[in-house]
């Protein structure tokens, strides 16, 4: 290597990054700021709330239409997702971008998959943080979209609650679109004035420092091709949430009933979650053994592969030794070592 | 500096003290963060922005806060600053504006040749490696910290660090 050195990178940086001052001024914008987010947050639920109930009627087959606090819900047939009853709204200046934007609001609130297929780029990609979706490319998007929407997740509210954020537009003659950037959940719509919509992804957002290894981690399960089940995937997604929240309670309730945690060892749940905390990750070593981090490894950067006639889908350790076996229904049936 | 304050009971912060926490980081943090921010974005105007809305989302978070403060605010420029570059990615994607990935010339604050080759060389890593070695180079962060301010393993960062270093060593000898 070489003969630069630790302190010249050190010396470095220290002068690359200059020098700033705290202010009181800063500090009142800070607090000012802060308490709006706060605000917005706390209207976001009531929002929220009432999609959630819009949610739970559609899931039974009715769409809330009209409510208030002094009467009765007024319900009627109609489209059948989150976004169902939401106002299209979409802000920005008037342009390409905002109609089109406006077209997929409007597709979105009217539930209407074609349609928003129809206004995507045919490479378009889509993924959570913490849900259970991903698509790579838009078939796949809006087949995850429609799975979510069936488990009672709402990826179509998000959608048109993203819209209804400010913008970021630019304009640079025929080079011109918006961004539209919905921060407390993390997600963004960008759209080009030529009628590209390629993508609805994440940010990331501040979460608590590491309490155990993979705690404030971020990442998403590999899906590989088109052939793992969206129901494996979803399990997939949530075991990694809970790995990357160390909760062994979340864990639990994902197991199925037969779960077996490592090859050869009794199959139940509860033994389970007791030997990953007493043992570590595969029964035989100690507590300090990171299951957690185990699991988010495995999930995140191991290799896909089936089990019993493809009613499995599990992810590997390219070592082969640790795996995740998820039933194409969704069940979590186990995470085992060895082979 | 370490902030400390009194936990309630669950570990978290009373939302006074948080603040006040909080308050403590701001003061005697401010300008550290700041070129954090400065040295992982890539438009540094862009810095004491990135900063501002980081210490705004955790004060609007702080009565969740468990632990030292300055962990969450780091994580959180970290993050803020990983969010301007892909707004910025994605703009750029859009071909709505040219962004140079370098420093403008105006804030080019290296006076020594030798260490703004070496600072020049660092924004060239890419942005995984670049982060942790901002972050254990100029936070002085320690490996376990470096790795909760990102989200990866420690071995993770080990391994960045690693390549890091040899990208820097070849940068170096290719500029002679």
């Amino acid at each position: 290597m070489n003969d630069i050195t630790e302190d010249d990178i050190r010396a470095a940086l220290r002068e690359d990054a200059g020098t700033a001052w705290a202010t009181d001024e800063g500090w009142d914008r800070i607090r000012s700021g802060g308490e709006k987010q706060v605000n917005r947050r706390r209207n976001r639920f009531v929002m929220v709330g009432a999609t959630l109930t819009a949610a739970a009627a559609v899931l039974a087959g009715v769409v809330v239409v009209a409510s208030g606090d002094d009467k009765e819900p007024v319900v009627a047939q109609g489209p059948q997702c989150s976004a169902a009853g939401l106002p299209p709204t979409v802000r920005g200046p008037a342009g390409t971008e905002v109609s089109l934007a406006t077209a997929i609001a409007e597709a979105a609130v009217a539930c209407d998959y074609d349609a928003l297929r129809a206004l995507m780029a045919d490479d378009f990609t889509y993924s959570t943080i913490a849900g259970a979706g991903i698509g790579y490319d838009a078939d796949s998007t809006i087949e995850s979209w429609r799975f979510q929407e069936g488990q009672g997740l709402t990826p179509l509210a998000v959608l048109v609650e993203t819209l209804a954020t400010e913008p970021f537009c630019a304009d640079f003659g025929s080079e011109d679109g918006c961004v539209w950037t919905y921060m407390e959940r993390d997600f963004g719509v960008a759209i080009a004035a030529d009628d590209t919509w390629s993508a609805f992804q994440p940010a990331t957002s501040p979460v608590a420092p590491a309490e155990c290894e993979t705690v404030g981690s971020t990442g998403t399960a590999v899906i590989g091709s088109d052939t793992v089940s969206h129901a494996a995937l979803a399990t997939a997604q949530q075991i990694l949430d809970a790995a990357m929240a160390c909760d062994y309670e979340a864990l639990r309730a994902l197991m199925a009933d037969d779960f077996t945690y490592s090859f050869g060892d009794a199959s139940d749940p509860d033994l389970a979650v007791e030997a990953w905390r007493t043992y570590g990750v595969d029964g035989l070593g100690n507590a300090g053994d990171d299951v957690f981090q185990a699991l988010v490894d495995r999930l995140t950067a191991g290799t896909l592969g089936t089990d019993a006639d493809g009613q499995i889908v599990t992810w590997n350790d390219p070592d082969g030794e640790y795996r995740i076996g998820i039933r194409t229904d969704g069940t979590w049936i186990y995470a085992v070592a060895g082979d | 500096m370490m902030v400390t304050v009194e936990p309630e009971a669950g570990g978290r912060l009373v939302a006074g003290g948080a603040e006040a926490a909080l308050a403590e980081v701001y003061r005697t943090h401010y300008g550290k963060l700041v070129g954090l921010a400065r040295l992982l974005v890539d438009q540094r105007e862009q810095a004491e922005e990135v900063v501002q809305d980081a210490f705004m989302r955790t004060y609007a978070a702080r009565d969740r806060l468990r632990g030292d403060p300055l962990a969450y605010v780091r994580q959180a420029v970290v993050n803020e600053s990983r969010s301007a570059l892909r707004r910025r990615r994605t703009i750029r994607g859009l071909h709505l504006q040219p962004v140079s990935d370098t420093a403008s010339a105006e804030t080019h604050v290296v006076r020594d040749e030798r260490l703004r080759d070496v600072a020049a060389a660092v924004r060239g890593l890419p942005p995984r490696q670049r982060e942790c070695v901002v972050l254990r180079y100029y936070e002085d962060c320690s490996t376990a910290q470096t790795a909760a301010a990102l989200g990866i393993s420690e071995g993770s960062v080990k391994a960045n660090l690693h390549r890091a270093l040899a990208s820097l060593g070849v940068a170096l000898e290719e500029e002679r």
